[in-house]
């Protein structure tokens, strides 16, 4: 199966550099804003609304 | 947990899923949102990025997942003990992450698991432990990446549909100020010790740190791959919100209230597809990878042509003081 993805990856590759437009193949998922840090560089922790 | 259920039965099959937050491990339900996108989005891999404070509840997590899909786990690690607490703004940030890391290590092949460290360089004091960081994962046999922070990030902007994408190519401003001499020091370092890595991996390390000293040294954009936001890459937010990506979040459409057929064929979407064509391009490594890998970009570093058109490279905003490098 890891075979066929990767073939069908290579072949999408010449219309991903087109910016033709396909299905997604790569999801970031934020599950919630929630955070128990009170990290100096982010403000994640500050949002008023977990998600 | 079944709006969820429905975002994913229409999502098509995935090569990888990412959770990130915020912190994902807040979430009590996490276990269930990974068997749900193992069932429905099939990945070749699940990716966690954690800050690992919540050491019994990430083990539990490993234990109990279904192991058929790898777990790639990467904590936040900024610095060795004071560093890292006053990174992560907490006294016992670095005892319980480091708990965690002591916890999985040894069961990493049992649980079907791949454990990393993310140093994320705030400042020049953070590059300096990078080495002392080294020296305490190497003998758990722990991977260790390195990303510099950008001032800012859309995405944790506490302002709503916000665009803080670079304006120019090669544009990268540092979070905190740096001198020269002391980020070369660092990416020869990490460039050093990547060569120990598996090729993949190192490959695309390696490519990393070109655009990242290229950009932080010299104000250049080169690699500069093509953006495949809202196109191979799709970002959900924990409101059912679909954003443009890290930098950009102005929002196409909602799976929450709407199918995702209909928000990726919106006119919402082209239109922010067509800012995405505009875009000069960041250097922020969730997105460079997927665009890297989905463009093909990372197989021409392999094996770099003469001929091959390269992408202008032009100075942007004034790159870290310091004397010139020397050739």
């Amino acid at each position: 199966m890891k075979h066929l993805r990767f073939a069908s990856l290579l072949s999408q590759t010449p219309a991903r550099r087109r910016y033709e437009v396909g299905l997604p193949r790569y999801l970031t998922y934020l599950v919630t804003f929630t955070c128990n840090a009170r990290c100096i560089m982010c403000d994640s922790w500050k949002k008023t609304v977990a998600g | 947990m079944p709006e969820i259920e429905r975002i994913f039965r229409q999502l098509p099959r995935l090569d990888m899923v990412r959770l990130s937050g915020g912190e994902p491990f807040a979430r009590t339900d996490l276990l269930d949102i990974a068997h749900l996108a193992q069932t429905h989005l099939r990945p070749l891999r699940l990716h966690i990025t954690t800050n690992g404070f919540l050491t019994d509840r990430i083990v539990k997590f490993c234990e109990a997942r279904r192991r058929d899909v790898p777990l790639q786990l990467l904590l936040s690690v900024d610095g060795l003990e004071a560093k890292h607490n006053e990174v992560r703004g907490r006294t016992n940030a670095w005892a319980t992450a480091t708990a965690t890391l002591k916890a999985l290590a040894p069961r990493r092949q049992e649980l079907n698991l791949t454990l990393g460290v993310n140093q994320t360089i705030v400042d020049a004091a953070g590059a300096e432990q990078y080495r002392g960081l080294n020296d305490f994962l190497k003998p758990l046999g722990i991977r260790h990446h390195v990303v510099m922070a950008y001032d800012a990030s859309a995405t944790y902007s506490l302002q709503r549909e916000v665009d803080l994408a670079p304006k120019a190519i090669g544009d990268f401003t540092t979070f905190g100020s740096f001198q020269r001499e002391a980020v070369t020091k660092l990416w020869d370092e990490v460039e050093r010790d990547v060569a120990e890595w598996p090729w993949l991996e190192r490959l695309a390390k390696r490519y990393y740190i070109r655009g990242i000293r290229n950009r932080v040294l010299r104000g250049e954009g080169e690699p500069n791959p093509r953006c495949v936001a809202l196109n191979a890459h799709l970002r959900l937010l924990p409101n059912g919100d679909v954003p443009t990506c890290q930098f950009n979040t102005k929002v196409v459409g909602n799976l929450r209230r709407q199918s995702f057929a209909e928000v990726w064929a919106s006119q919402a979407a082209a239109t922010q597809r067509a800012w995405v064509r505009q875009c000069p391009g960041c250097w922020a490594e969730c997105e460079v990878l997927p665009n890297a890998i989905y463009t093909g970009d990372l197989w021409r570093a392999l094996a770099p042509s003469p001929g091959r058109p390269k992408v202008p490279a032009r100075r942007a905003s004034p790159p870290v003081p310091g004397p010139a490098p020397s050739a």
